[in-house]
């Protein structure tokens, strides 16, 4: 035990760890819940990628045919309509994370926790993305480029879990991977071959055994790598440039919240592995509550039934997409983000207190109201689209009469 | 003077940023605006050619349908060519003068590139896109199919007549007709001779 202790000693001596452990952190950020949302997200990532490294050993890529039973946990109709049958056609992807979900010891759990903790990450980023908007932290010293930073590590955050819903080829997953294929076609219809690019790197629009090793990679790969560094970037920043103050309006006060501090060890420190504790125990409580089946399997040339929906996380994308014209709904996102992007030099002026900056604070909210008005709309009812001459980006009558030559009559 | 630096820096990779998205949103919006046609031009790497064989005499069998197997109803083949997978119906269509068709087309939606549900039964009538709603009718008459047909019905002279065999858009978000793949008969089988993707 002794040694044990020296150990310690000689470890936080040698590496220096007491200015870390003895980090002043401000009081306020410890008790104000909106300091904690970024936490959750960056310990969202760690399990996602200590269950993830699991699930990368297991999981094979691959589009060849196979044969799989059925989920138990498959809901709706078409759920039941396959659990009749023993087997069904799927793809290797898909049987493989059947083997993971069914076949393997503890494989059940391992996914739920990554697809639960994933989900949870989301969230939080959107919470943390939206809390530091309310409290205007790029208005201090270096909050700009934190924010920018923060919003880059958002879109790559998104960018995850779209690969990762990819990877199981359930029906959804090859939707998602054919919209992710083709959207960037709209570019090519803008003047700028982006759709050409997309397809001079992976050789195919449609899915391939290639595009599929494409997304594994930058799944377990490429992406959290990108996160991790940025991640280590925005940590420092925060370390030596210091958390957002508090939205205080009286200057005096302000001060002394801001001049109170405390030790990241014990304090931070506790509340982190708390909130770490707390968010497993919620991840697998939803896990035991409402654990997520496979969805559908999916083969090539398969029909593809009605009403099928994106997850939560693009719903109000899916919405507007279905309910504005596709001029504007490739164009909301990228004026959404681009909003994000440019919030630090609209609102400069003021300080950071609710009530000098109530106009922002509104921003915040229909913000948050467009991206959550979509989302309920998306659930609840499926929304009738009529051609308008609005409806079409004007594009080349590129048709082409499917034959060589005159078409030519079989049979009777 | 430091601080004075990074804010031009972010400025200037802020407003470049904006720059490149509004030019690239605003181009098209410009360009419909003053004239749609003009846009054509521009748009001709909006699909590409894909040459499955040279012709229909040295078109590998796995390219091919057996005519007597379309006349079930439309059949789904997965045309590779190197890298590139290129998903294709065929099926046959019952034009207007009574005769059956031999037909091919990519079934990557020309929306957001779902794959589209064949329809119409025994004959191959239209596709269906289940993700946002766009449906695609072939049209059956081998004069070619008047684009809107209540204006023909008063001027014929100036009807403007969409291809024979071209699946247009009947409805929903899609901004182009289906692509589609040339086809040729050579004995008893159908074959896909060059594709659009």
């Amino acid at each position: 035990m002794r040694a044990l202790v020296r150990l310690w000693e000689l470890i936080v001596e040698r590496f220096h760890l007491k200015e870390f452990l003895e980090h002043p952190v401000p009081r306020y950020s410890n008790l104000n819940p909106l300091y904690w949302l970024g936490d959750v997200a960056a310990m969202s990532f760690f399990i996602l990628a200590i269950t993830g490294f699991a699930l990368a050993l297991l999981y094979t890529p691959g589009l060849s045919l196979t044969q799989t039973p059925p989920d138990p946990l498959m809901p709706g109709q078409h759920g039941e309509e396959l659990q009749g049958k023993k087997v069904y056609d799927a793809t290797q992807s898909y049987s493989s994370v059947y083997r993971i979900t069914y076949l393997t010891p503890l494989g059940f759990i391992l996914r739920q926790i990554h697809l639960w903790a994933a989900y949870m990450m989301i969230f939080a980023t959107l919470a943390h993305f939206f809390a530091k908007f309310i409290l205007g932290s790029y208005k201090r010293r270096g909050g700009g480029a934190l924010w920018l930073l923060g919003v880059f590590l958002g879109f790559l955050t998104i960018n995850q879990a779209v690969l990762g819903y990819i990877l199981p080829l359930h029906l959804d997953g090859i939707l998602a991977i054919q919209i992710g294929l083709n959207l960037f076609r709209y570019f090519d219809y803008f003047g700028i071959p982006v759709g050409q690019l997309v397809l001079s790197v992976l050789g195919s629009l449609f899915v391939t055994d290639q595009v599929i090793k494409m997304i594994y990679v930058l799944h377990i790969l490429v992406v959290p790598a990108i996160i991790l560094v940025l991640l280590g970037l925005k940590i420092n920043g925060i370390l030596y440039g210091g958390v957002s103050p508090p939205p205080i309006k009286d200057a005096e006060l302000r001060r002394k919240a801001m001049e109170e501090k405390e030790p990241f060890y014990p304090h931070r420190f506790a509340l982190t592995v708390g909130q770490l504790l707390l968010q497993l125990s919620v991840i697998l409580l939803l896990a035991a509550m409402t654990p997520l089946p496979l969805l559908e399997p999916w083969v090539p040339g398969q029909q593809v039934p009605a009403g099928v929906r994106p997850p939560w996380p693009v719903m109000w994308y899916y919405t507007y997409v279905k309910m504005i014209d596709p001029f504007i709904s490739v164009g909301l996102p990228i004026f959404l983000v681009l909003f994000a992007l440019v919030v630090p030099l609209l609102d400069r002026r003021g300080g950071v207190s609710i009530e000098e900056r109530w106009i922002w604070v509104a921003i915040a909210i229909v913000y948050i109201a467009i991206i959550g008005y979509g989302t309920v709309l998306g659930f609840l009812v499926d929304i009738p689209k009529e051609i308008t001459p609005l409806t079409r980006i004007s594009v080349p009558p590129d048709y082409a009469v499917p034959y060589i030559g005159t078409p030519q009559a079989v049979g009777p | 003077m430091v601080d004075e630096n990074r804010r031009n820096v972010l400025k200037f990779f802020i407003g470049s940023s904006v720059a490149l998205s509004l030019g690239a949103l605003t181009t098209p919006l410009v360009g419909s605006v003053i004239n749609a046609k003009a846009l054509a031009l521009k748009g001709e790497y909006s699909s590409i050619e894909v040459d499955l064989c040279e012709n229909v005499d040295n078109c590998p069998e796995e390219y091919s349908v057996p005519i007597s197997e379309l006349r079930q109803g439309p059949k789904f083949v997965l045309l590779k060519k190197g890298n590139t997978a290129i998903p294709a119906v065929f099926g046959l269509v019952k034009a207007t003068d009574g005769k059956e068709y031999p037909a091919a087309y990519n079934t990557v939606c020309t929306h957001f590139g779902c794959p589209v549900n064949p329809q119409g039964g025994k004959y191959l009538t239209g596709f269906g896109c289940p993700c946002h709603g766009s449906t695609f009718l072939i049209c059956p008459d081998p004069n070619g199919c008047p684009e809107n047909a209540e204006e023909c019905a008063k001027n014929p002279d100036q009807c403007k007549r969409l291809p024979f065999l071209e699946a247009r858009v009947t409805g929903g978000p899609a901004p182009r007709p289906l692509r589609p793949i040339k086809v040729a008969v050579k004995g008893d089988r159908v074959y896909a001779v060059k594709a659009y993707i």
